[in-house]
């Protein structure tokens, strides 16, 4: 009986040494409860060649940026899904593998549009395949416009108006809606979507360090945005400090006029029908443009990132390939009605004949990518001067020279 | 070896699992924060250096951390006290076995057994503008100026934390401090009855006393509780509007999460175990001394 249980024991430790574990993935779309899970997850496993665990990771992108910290070291996952933002954090810390190598012999590499690639440069290092992509446009409601014989706002001054004369005229509505509730990711986006009308970069990275290029003004001018939209009548000085449910929600259950979100609240529609009206009833315009600005609005790009410590980075790559291709691209970002960042998918009936898509997809070319720095600490910084502002604490003049002095303090640690 | 010897032997064996669970678990993290605190350890620093008591004097001289700590003890002393007095008047009044009691102690405890993060989600819910159940409800009884988003009030967002603190905590009170009222012999009222004590004095004399360590259980275990506690803000206000709802575990979280700085969110941490350790054996002390 002993010499049995040795033999097995001695078996089991040859055969940890001969057979490779499995590759890990994580990826939230695998993991979050949304419409297109399972058949994302059935697309996955019925087309996987490599040997790859069924544990797809974490379902918030909170939570993958603490256990990756965490355990990257120990070469799991090998294959990671994340927002930008992120991205930038593990590739500053070491964590990720530059794909430069992988991507210069990729075939498929030119299908993919520039700029979603370029932003996800580090340090001169390739570090994701980007999967899916969206900016920020201004969301409206048609119907609305058209009873009340309004024209579409172009500019802040028109924005601002507007919105004040909804919320003033219009029974039930309010004419516009920003997210400021403290460490509201969807809060920052928001102000830089306005940001980059006046300056495409907040930081200047250069080899030898990080440095501020955004300026006093231009920080007050978004911030005057904020408060002439909360104290000129836009929106109900009630609703300071909300987040993205309550716009969200809001615009679709018809309690908005105008939003500027991206193109995922057209998940929506299926949950209620009511909400699917309201996004029919849904015009897709450019977030307008400051007197003397340029057209420019957030970008978001998600990436496929290798793990530096994967101990099979050859398999993670084909691994990362797989769910970057054009079939699991479609699929992917057509059924989260979002952007591909892939020519060829956007090219497909299902992307080009979808008004949704194709009406967010006109204005890719507007969106600004954010500059390649560990975002956590400006991010906050910019949510407080917002709130600095939104609750009378300063004016945008003060809160504009605060968050200034505070981003210049931090730059060189980001 | 002796019987005594054997039996002492048995009983570290038996004890040996938990020991090195608690030492992995606990003692191990509690450690390594430790030395973390005299650091500059972070993610982004590959060869972390030994900073003296730096993390310590930042935060020490740092008039914003004074007013977060200043915060953190009112919201303990806020809410511990509120759960004491109103768990304390439910167990009082479950004892009269009044009509319906027996279904309130069934429900009671419904509050205790849901997640925080359900509980910090179903409040967030009810307090969003527009079409959140408190507000469609103001709206309806023709209170529709009231209506707001709750959490992003820097009047109420302070308030609606206590208040979540207390639905969630008020049962464990009750329960317990019902359990110890069950345990305290009838023959004290009777005799005091005898006496001519009224119903305040036989309380005050009677039933405050006996329950004086099952009460230092409880708000030694609360204190620690709520002093620590990060979900609740996090989930619901995440510190703001304009920090009026931030603590000290919300403060480690942001110093380690969003800045990455491990070495300065370890100081506050061991900070706040000092605090609380502090606290926990002189309460203990002063309720022994009493009992003795």
């Amino acid at each position: 009986m002993k010499a049995k249980l040795l033999g097995i024991l001695i078996l089991s430790l040859l055969g940890g040494l001969v057979f490779s574990a499995p590759l890990s993935l994580w990826h939230t779309s695998f993991v979050s409860e949304w419409s297109g899970k399972d058949a994302v997850i059935q697309m996955f496993e019925q087309n996987n060649d490599q040997d790859v665990a069924g544990d797809y990771g974490p379902a918030l992108y909170r939570d993958v940026t603490q256990k990756l910290i965490i355990q990257a070291r120990t070469g799991t996952p090998d294959v990671v899904e994340s927002v930008l933002e992120q991205m930038f954090t593990f590739a500053k810390a070491g964590l990720l593998y530059p794909l430069d190598e992988f991507w210069d012999a990729y075939p498929d590499k030119n299908e993919y549009a520039q700029n979603a690639v370029d932003a996800l440069r580090f340090q001169g290092h390739l570090y994701g395949i980007p999967y899916n992509t969206n900016v920020r446009l201004l969301l409206y409601r048609k119907s609305v416009f058209a009873e009340n014989g309004l024209k579409v706002p172009e500019t802040w001054d028109e924005l601002i108006n507007t919105a004040a004369y909804i919320t003033k005229n219009v029974p039930d509505m309010q004419g516009f809606m920003f997210t400021t509730k403290t460490r509201e990711v969807r809060a920052f986006q928001e102000f830089m979507s306005f940001y980059f009308q006046l300056n495409k970069h907040m930081f200047n990275v250069t080899p030898d360090g990080v440095e501020v290029v955004a300026t006093e003004e231009q920080l007050t001018r978004v911030l005057d945005v904020y408060q002439r939209m909360f104290f000129e009548g836009g929106i109900d000085l009630n609703e300071r400090g909300a987040d993205w449910k309550a716009l969200d929600y809001g615009y679709t259950a018809g309690k908005y006029a105008m939003v500027t979100v991206g193109p995922w609240i057209w998940s929506h529609r299926f949950e209620e029908d009511a909400r699917g009206e309201v996004l029919d009833d849904t015009g897709i315009v450019a977030i307008p443009v400051a007197d003397d600005g340029t057209p420019g609005t957030y970008m978001e790009v998600k990436p496929i990132s290798i793990n530096a410590y994967t101990e099979d980075p050859q398999g993670a790559w084909e691994l990362a390939k797989q769910v970057t291709s054009k079939d699991f691209q479609l699929l992917i970002d057509s059924m989260s009605g979002v952007l591909s960042p892939r020519n060829d998918v956007m090219q497909m009936p299902e992307m080009k004949d979808n008004w949704w898509l194709s009406g967010f997809g006109k204005y890719m070319d507007t969106g600004v990518a954010l500059d390649p720095v560990s975002w956590e600490q400006p991010q906050n910084f910019i949510i407080e001067a917002i709130q600095k502002v939104i609750y009378k604490q300063m004016t945008p003049q003060q809160a504009g020279a605060w968050l200034l002095q505070n981003l210049q303090r931090i730059a060189s640690s980001l | 070896m002796t019987n005594e010897k054997k039996r002492a032997l048995t009983g570290y064996l038996v004890l040996a699992p938990v020991l090195v669970v608690f030492v992995l678990l606990m003692f191990y993290p509690a450690l390594k924060a430790f030395f973390d605190s005299f650091t500059n350890y972070s993610i982004f620093v590959q060869q972390p250096m030994f900073v003296g008591l730096q993390n310590f004097s930042l935060q020490l001289s740092n008039p914003e951390f004074w007013a977060i700590f200043g915060r953190t003890l009112l919201l303990v002393g806020l809410a511990v006290s509120l759960q004491y007095v109103l768990g304390l008047s439910l167990a009082l009044l479950l004892k009269e076995d009044l009509k319906g009691m027996k279904w309130v102690k069934l429900i009671i405890m419904i509050p205790w057994v849901i997640p925080v993060a359900s509980t910090v989600v179903m409040f967030d819910w009810m307090m969003i503008p527009k079409y959140g159940l408190v507000n469609m409800f103001l709206e309806k009884v023709g209170l529709g100026g009231w209506t707001r988003y709750w959490f992003g009030d820097p009047q109420f967002a302070f308030p609606l934390i206590v208040m979540m603190h207390v639905w969630r905590n008020m049962p464990f009170y009750t329960i317990t401090l019902f359990a110890a009222l069950k345990s305290i012999p009838k023959g004290f009222y009777e005799a005091a009855q005898i006496d001519g004590a009224n119903t305040w004095k036989r309380f005050w004399h009677i039933t405050l006393p006996q329950l004086k360590v099952p009460s230092m259980i409880v708000i030694v275990l609360h204190v620690l509780w709520t002093f620590n506690n990060f979900d609740f803000i996090y989930l619901s206000t995440g510190g703001g509007p304009v920090g009026t709802t931030e603590v000290l575990a919300t403060q480690v979280y942001q110093t380690a999460w969003t800045y990455f700085e491990y070495g300065k969110a370890s100081a506050i941490g061991i900070l706040m175990m000092g605090l609380m350790l502090a606290f926990s054996l002189v309460y203990i002390k002063l309720v022994r001394s009493e009992s003795a």
